[in-house]
């Protein structure tokens, strides 16, 4: 099965010669799943490495890397998906940063896990689960007047898009 | 560039049906080129593996939530 790698993951796998305490074991497993073939990226996660890559040589390796893995962009639906998140989230007073809300439902949409040290994506489904029980429906939206599917036609509610949202175990380490 | 290789017929049966390649070139051409880029990506990832080539994670995070610092 792949994985998504959020950024997150990707910093502690790329500065492991000082990794910090705890995260030894998440840096080993993205380091397994890149070597397997099994990691996945968002674009977002591609901005983020680069806008944070040091100098222009950091930025050319990481660039290397970015261009061989399996890259995932956002479309119509995951963008639906990753502002109905994060609305859903802001309905209940909590919010995460929009980077998040852009892999979380990238991650729904492949569901796969996503590997990740970032506590924000562990607080939105905890939101989820916390607040409504975590029951997980899907939800149909209403097409528009002209008959159109919406942005969010077929895509799971946003709760049940926070509790389907995958975290692999290494990201809990 | 032309040449003759030797290998064993059955090998390139197994290969071609295991790709579902309709020609013993495609499925040739298809494993190294396939061969190549794992190659290559184990060997980025090897070099990249705490190559400090990117910020520290709390500076990223920092980054992520604020939308805002220098990667100086």
């Amino acid at each position: 099965m792949a994985t998504l790698l959020d950024t997150s993951a990707l910093v502690v796998f790329l500065r492991n010669r000082r990794p910090t305490p705890g995260h030894e074991r998440l840096a080993r497993v993205v380091g397994e799943e890149l070597r397997a073939g099994r990691g996945l990226v968002s674009a977002v996660t591609a901005v983020e490495l680069l806008v944070g890559g040091m100098g222009a040589t950091g930025r050319a390796r990481l660039g290397e890397i970015l261009d061989r893995l399996p890259m995932v962009g956002m479309d119509r639906e995951v963008a639906g998906m990753a502002g109905s998140m994060g609305a859903y989230l802001r309905s209940r007073g909590a919010s995460v940063p929009q980077v998040d809300l852009a892999i979380a439902a990238t991650a729904v949409w492949l569901d796969v896990p996503l590997l990740t040290c970032d506590s924000d994506f562990l607080r939105g489904r905890r939101v989820a689960l916390d607040l409504e029980g975590g029951s997980a429906r899907v939800r149909s939206a209403p097409r528009d007047a002209a008959g159109t599917p919406g942005l969010e036609e077929d895509l799971l509610s946003p709760q049940a898009a926070w509790t389907s949202l995958l975290i692999h175990p290494a990201s809990l380490a | 560039m032309r040449t003759t290789i030797d290998i064993d017929r059955d090998l390139l049966d197994r290969g071609r049906a295991a790709l579902g390649a309709r020609t013993y070139r495609e499925a040739i051409i298809r494993s190294l080129t396939a061969a190549i880029e794992r190659a290559e990506l184990l060997r980025l990832v090897e070099s990249l593996e705490g190559s400090d080539a990117v910020w520290e994670l709390d500076r990223m995070l920092e980054y992520r939530r604020t939308e805002r610092g220098d990667p100086a």
